[in-house]
């Protein structure tokens, strides 16, 4: 390994270790296995390097002209849109695959959305880090080491902060359709009618949609981070979509709903009869839909020492009290 | 449909101005006549003097739905309103259980005899 690159490994490390500490707690129970995480992120730069590495060897030799007919029909900002969309979309994807796959090994990891949460940001963590190393040896030997240094810092700012709300978004969703049957009894409580298939329904939902938005925001990211516009205006978008996004991710992560602990597998028998404990129930949700959210939170608190392992009172309870924090922050 | 039975008569106690009113309940209370009962006890309280105690006799009643429980708790505030108090007599067991869950014996106090909830009253 030569110097170059060494030193851009040391580059790369500052902000990886930044955001980890902004974003992860040191004392968290899977702080190992989080690691572990984070290095296989540090893999999933190579699929997109070998897209661009099969690109460069196959149609890159061609004398043939593939693009030449698309470019005739996309303006030069479409045409970024659609390359830098896709290799957003494609990122993102790996991205989930890395989570899906780690949580259908080890499912004691993801205990609580934020769990979920902080996995899909490990995974970004990890990618940030090695497309860093990659762009930093890329721009230090086009324009040298002067030339790294405002990329350097808008990188480890910007770029490296978004990779990690787009994973965040995705995995935060793919948390709650992880919890869908707990979170289909709590709108079943609250009184909507649902079914085996609404169960289903809402876990595909749920996974499409934290997919979806993640992959939009990094296809809008990537995109006004290439295009040109009068006065730079597109950075200022980048600049105020991150500032956006880190806002929504620290709201999530500080949701006392998103930060409930779910039971998996064997859980405690409740010492209340399931007839009792169904009409407990059907008040809570009728409270919670009239919004009495501190007689809510006080008949989950006793359930609770009757049925210490119900997810759903779990849901009535942490939800209802972010309800109250928003009551009184109006 | 369930059924439920239902009584309303006054006691009168020595010492106080206004009689109890004392509703017995008999049976199961259910989506399919928490509705019709409920009116009934609204007239009732609605019609008391102020500073008049109004006692629940549960013993008879076997299941109440949580649809029963809210009404509860809602003539607890319209008899408080008025100067009254609420006890609820000899609930059986799961009653109890249920309605100790939801925290309405923080509010209404339970009494295991109807002498003891005469006295409270």
């Amino acid at each position: 390994m030569d110097f170059k690159t060494l030193i851009c490994i040391v580059l790369a490390c500052l902000p990886a270790i930044i955001w980890s500490y902004v974003f992860l707690n040191r004392r968290d129970k899977n702080f190992k296995t989080y690691l572990w995480i984070f290095l296989g992120g540090t893999l999933t730069v190579f699929p997109i390097l070998g897209y661009q590495l099969l690109y460069s060897n196959t149609i890159g030799q061609t004398s043939y002209d593939f693009v030449g007919p698309l470019r005739k029909v996309l303006t030069p900002n479409m045409w970024y849109v659609v390359l830098y969309s896709f290799v957003g979309i494609t990122e993102e994807f790996i991205k989930f695959m890395i989570v899906k796959i780690t949580d259908k090994r080890n499912p004691e990891i993801i205990t609580t959305l934020a769990d979920s949460l902080k996995l899909g940001i490990l995974a970004a963590l990890g990618f940030a880090f090695s497309e860093n190393i990659i762009y930093f040896v890329r721009i230090w030997t086009r324009h040298g080491f002067d030339g790294l240094v405002g990329p350097f810092i808008f990188r480890s700012i910007f770029t490296v902060c978004a990779h990690l709300i787009f994973s965040g978004i995705f995995s935060y969703y793919y948390g709650i359709s992880k919890f869908a049957r707990d979170f289909i009894d709590f709108e079943k409580w609250k009184g909507e009618k649902v079914t085996i298939v609404d169960y289903y329904k809402f876990r595909r939902k749920y996974v499409y949609t934290g997919l979806f938005l993640s992959m939009i925001l990094h296809a809008i990211f990537n995109t006004m981070l290439s295009i040109k516009l009068p006065n730079n205006i597109n950075i200022l978008f980048v600049i105020l979509q991150v500032a956006a996004m880190f806002m929504f991710l620290q709201y999530l992560l500080n949701q006392k709903t998103g930060n409930l602990t779910f039971i998996l597998g064997e859980k405690y028998h409740s010492t209340m009869s399931v007839e009792n404990e169904e009409v407990v129930l059907e008040l809570i949700g009728q409270w919670y839909n009239e919004k009495k959210f501190k007689e809510v939170i006080g008949v989950c608190e006793r359930l609770l020492k009757r049925d210490p392992d119900n997810n759903v009172v779990k849901i009535f309870m942490n939800k209802s009290k972010d309800e109250l924090e928003k009551l009184e922050d109006q | 449909m369930a059924e439920v039975k239902y009584t309303f008569s006054e006691l009168l106690v020595t010492g106080k101005t206004n009689p109890i009113k004392l509703i017995a309940l008999e049976g199961i209370l259910d989506e399919s006549n928490a509705d019709d009962f409920a009116p009934k006890v609204y007239e009732v309280i609605e019609q008391m003097p102020n500073e008049t105690s109004v006692i629940l006799d549960l013993e008879k009643l076997s299941y109440m739905n949580s649809k029963s429980i809210g009404y509860i708790a809602d003539y607890y505030n319209k008899v408080t309103a008025k100067g009254g108090k609420i006890i609820i007599a000899k609930p059986a067991r799961n009653v109890k259980e249920t309605l100790c869950v939801v925290g309405l014996d923080q509010m209404i106090p339970f009494t295991q005899t109807l002498e003891e909830a005469k006295l409270q009253a």
